[in-house]
């Protein structure tokens, strides 16, 4: 390409022009576009749309606002405990809500409201048979000692509402952790516990970082002694940490795989100016593929990003194949190009599904390699050096042509891979989402045992009420009541909680205020029964006084419980969503499989939810959906294969050694005993790509030595620096990098191999 | 002579008037760690009680008679035969009224769990304990000696005025709590041998 010619520098000059602006453009694009770092919304939302709307919501809620605290030391339970108040108290002072055991009495204010929230109360209860056993009781407990602290309570509130109301709803949390010296503790008197309401959802990662520090700075100041260790655990700690595990290992792993490539590709060319050249493709792919997403789609998930990059990991080999056939680069362009379209057609099935996170990976796909394609053809030339040879490559004629008992082993490996598949090492799917945390397995133990020992197992099993607004939601809660009774009795499942067991619906306070009877009445009835009974006369004036107020007055809402602990109660069990109201049932203890009982039922508006089922069938949809797509994807290859071939014989001549890579590829991971999971497949779509890169130029027709040579340099190269790079990724602690690095890694070496044994 | 008489009238005045300190000081020393010592001996205890209980809220008194048992260092019953059958055990930090009817853990009733420890800790022999919660006062000798509680602590002292507890050596024969909206119990036990 020879610059002195004033029309190719015209063009040349536009390509350039032309690169610049799409950069300038994708970069502003890049800039403006927000990271959607959601999972379940990247996952397909297939039969009811709101049910797995739902679930996210719900993932929202109260339970991941929740961080877990022990404080664990060798100090006494005694010092342990006092650290755990004051620890409480400051943290307490700074806004954030702190439960710790220690008995907050705050529940005074809805004294007034006993005879609405009680369930006891009927127009029997307060008839002269029925206070006059209620004041027999009353009598007998004044001869107990504990009638010292209680008996205060006996002219207001007689027949006992307020402690049987404190009483239901401590029975509704009895999974409490056992207390020492008024807090919690674990169960060996070994941590203190508490738990810390962030108000702020465990995906608001600045949000759950901010309260993170605040616990931990407000510990450092108040365990002056050096008494405990403070360990912390919940979803909010997890997304926090899991960020910053990638973060940092991303940045690690990158910076250590840019160096290693920068130095094979420097001891090879033996030029810093290729090097620099060689990473723009990737760059200029990455930027413009971003850039693309975010203008179909105003924003791009978290997840699209990070499995489009892998995707575009091929980009490396492109300016890599122009560097070895830098004498020859005219020559390549036809098969580079094949390859580039092949791969990018790859995605096209991609984009044809109704799953948005899959349909985002597609486009990022084939608009990062066809713009790092584009670059490099008709970009990249330009800045090459003029005089520039590539170092001697005679060395490598040797390995030109492989010995015929390689090819026969080769082929031999895939086939037997292949009947191996089928028979002795079965593939087998990793289904559970939880799988694929970047947490080690030590922290998501030590979660596993702070929610055992605090009684805060996770919310699993559920059934969700929706209504259109807070009172109906309880109400309908109200009527499942008796349907939650029959499953308890059926020993289906222990226990369950709702918010109308805090707070009866409007309409039951309102029955509950008719059933009150009038003072006069009351009065008639309380003589009766004091008849025979030694109280004294008008001890039960605030009595009468309560019972005629409470007739009248207004029922107790939602919103009047906000700021207390009981509201915090109701408002993780009651919330508003959108226009609807949800009201979630956590289930507890449950032993039989009761979704059947659900379908049966067909309750309306009623819903059953086992989370962990739902979530792990989102990611088996959308992994079967995914399969589909690769499947017609691989079609539309083998089509533009032959049209660019335009030979059937050829096509198998390219494909087959892919193909026997794949399975090998997938027979090793198998039997070293990975579970298959979504991000092992869609590095399998980088391995297929670039098995049918490798394939193609080792197959092109061009017989001359020379060529030949310069073409098992480039792809040795590109070989070579994709290992390393993949292989480092391999070397993480974070499984969803190392079943990348490790499929791609493997996988590409067995491509190699495969490629070059069993070409033509 | 009349001078003899007035001095032998003084004499006897002075005696009249330093008869208790005379006394004080011919009796071995008495003390509240003595007392708590000579307590915490018997690590076992049964006694039958008559309880008579003054309320503002009714026209009579209450009069409640039952068992008590403790056992060292920190478990009570407290077992009523009339007029109802009840048994309140309290061990460590558990309340169990009616063998588990209902339970309570004391230290979710802070104040609750001081009045317990003003017994528990008397018959523990666990001064430190006691000096927590209440300011003391022993009067009395060895064989006849009243121990008087002071809640120090204010949110005891909200509730329970003074507690005394009345006895003779390593005997607790009355115990009166006085109540600070002024009611008042008086109990009597006498020991008795556990079957």
């Amino acid at each position: 390409m020879s610059i002195n010619n004033p029309k190719i520098k015209k063009q040349t000059l536009a390509a350039i022009f032309i690169w610049l602006l799409c950069l300038l453009t994708s970069i502003w694009l890049v800039i403006k576009t927000p990271i959607n770092n959601d999972l379940i919304s990247f996952l397909p939302q297939t039969d009811a749309p709101s049910k797995s709307l739902l679930i996210n919501q719900l993932q929202e809620g109260m339970a991941t606002r929740l961080l877990l605290i022990a404080l664990e030391g060798q100090s006494t339970t005694a010092i342990k405990a006092s650290l755990s108040k004051r620890f409480a108290q400051e943290l307490r002072n700074q806004g954030l809500r702190v439960f710790n055991g220690e008995r907050v009495d705050n529940h005074q204010n809805l004294f007034a409201y006993r005879y609405l929230l009680s369930h006891q109360i009927s127009a029997e209860r307060f008839s002269a048979e029925s206070l006059s056993r209620i004041l027999q009781q009353r009598l007998y407990e004044l001869s107990s000692p504990i009638s010292v602290f209680e008996k205060h309570l006996l002219p207001s509130d007689p027949t006992g509402e307020f402690l049987a109301i404190l009483q239901a709803w401590q029975g509704m949390s009895q999974n409490q952790p056992e207390k020492r010296y008024g807090v919690w503790f674990s169960s060996d008197g070994k941590r203190a516990l508490l738990l810390v309401d962030t108000i702020a959802p465990a995906f608001e990662l600045d949000a759950q970082e901010s309260a993170i520090k605040l616990i931990n700075n407000t510990f450092m100041r108040v365990n002056t002694d050096d008494d405990a260790d403070l360990l912390l655990s919940g979803p909010g700690v997890f997304a926090v940490a899991s960020r910053e595990t990638i973060r940092s290992e991303t940045q690690m792993l990158s910076i250590a795989a840019s160096v290693i490539v920068a130095l094979i590709i420097l001891l090879t060319y033996r030029s810093l100016r290729l090097l620099l050249l060689s990473a723009l493709p990737l760059l200029t792919g990455i930027l413009v593929a971003v850039a693309t997403v975010s203008l179909l789609f105003g924003q791009i998930y978290g997840i699209t990003l990070a499995f489009g990059i892998t995707l575009l990991g091929i980009a490396i080999d492109y300016p890599i194949h122009v560097f070895s056939h830098f004498q020859s680069q005219a020559r390549i362009w036809a098969t580079l190009g094949l390859s580039v379209i092949t791969t990018a057609m790859g995605y096209i099935a991609m984009i044809s599904t109704d799953f948005s996170g899959l349909m985002q990976l597609g486009v990022f796909a084939i608009a990062g390699l066809l713009s790092a394609a584009a670059f490099t053809r008709w970009v990249l030339p330009n800045f090459l050096p003029q005089t520039w040879y590539l170092p001697d490559t005679k060395w490598l004629t040797a390995l030109l042509f492989p010995p015929r008992a390689l090819v026969v082993l080769f082929s031999a490996l895939g086939f037997i891979a292949l009947i191996a598949l089928f028979t002795i090492t079965p593939v087998s799917w990793e289904n559970d989402l939880a799988a694929l945390t970047p947490i080690p397995a030590p922290e998501r133990a030590l979660d596993k045992t702070l929610r055992a020992e605090l009684g805060a197992p996770e919310i699993s099993q559920l059934v969700v009420i929706t209504a259109p607004d807070a009172e109906t939601a309880l109400q309908r809660s109200e009527l499942m009541q008796e349907e939650f009774k029959v499953l308890i009795n059926k020993g289906f499942l222990k226990a369950y909680d709702m918010a109308a067991h805090y707070l009866p619906s409007i309409q039951t306070q309102q029955l509950r205020q008719a059933a009150l009877p009038e003072r006069a009445q009351l009065v008639t009835a309380l003589n009766q029964a004091l008849q025979t009974l030694p109280f004294k006369l008008g001890l039960f004036e605030p009595f009468l006084q309560a019972v005629e107020k409470a007739r009248t007055m207004p029922p107790l809402h939602p919103d009047d419980l906000k700021g207390t602990d009981l509201g915090l109660r109701v408002s993780s069990l009651l919330f508003q969503t959108g226009n609807s109201w949800v009201a979630i049932v956590p289930l507890m203890g449950i032993t039989a499989d009761v979704s059947g009982w659900f379908e049966e039922h067909n309750y309306n508006n009623i819903y059953y939810l086992n989370l962990k089922t739902e979530t792990n069938r989102l990611m088996v949809d959308f992994r079967e959906e995914a399969l589909e797509r690769v499947a017609w994807g691989v079609l539309l290859i083998i089509l533009v294969l032959w049209f660019g071939l335009k030979s059937l014989r050829r096509v198998v001549i390219v494909l087959l050694p892919v193909a026997l890579s794949i399975i090998v590829d997938v027979v090793i991971l198998s039997s070293l005993g990975t579970q298959i999971t979504l991000f092992h497949l869609i590095s399998l779509l980088l391995v297929l790509g670039i098995g049918i890169d490798y394939s193609l130029f080792f197959n092109r027709p061009d017989r001359e030595i020379a060529m030949r040579q310069r073409t098992l340099h480039a792809l040795l190269v590109c070989a070579i620096s994709t290992i390393v790079v993949f292989g480092l990724l391999a070397l993480s602690e974070i499984p969803v990098l190392k079943a990348i690095g490790e499929t791609v890694g493997i996988g590409v070496f067995v491509s190699f191999l495969m490629a070059w044994a069993l070409a033509q | 002579m009349t001078i003899g008489i007035k001095t032998i009238y003084k004499f006897i005045v002075t005696l009249i008037l330093c008869y208790p300190m005379i006394l004080i000081a011919a009796t071995p020393a008495w003390s509240l760690e003595q007392l708590m010592q000579s307590l915490s001996a018997i690590p076992s205890r049964h006694a039958y009680f008559t309880e008579e209980k003054t309320l503002a809220m009714l026209k009579k008194k209450l009069i409640i008679k039952g068992f008590l048992h403790y056992e060292a260092p920190d478990y009570m019953k407290r077992e009523i035969i009339s007029p109802q059958h009840e048994i309140y055990e309290i061990r460590s930090d558990e309340l169990l009224i009616n063998r588990g009817e209902r339970r309570l853990a004391l230290s979710d009733y802070p104040v609750f769990k001081a009045f317990v420890d003003s017994f528990r800790a008397t018959l523990a022999g666990d001064l430190p304990k006691l000096r927590q919660h209440y300011r003391i006062w022993l009067k009395g000798k060895k064989s006849d000696w009243v121990l008087s509680l002071y809640p120090s602590n204010q949110k005891l002292a909200r509730y329970v005025k003074i507690i005394k507890m009345s006895g003779s050596f390593n005997r607790i024969v009355k115990i009166e709590t006085l109540e600070s909206d002024g009611d008042h119990t008086l109990m009597i036990l006498t020991p008795y041998l556990s079957p």
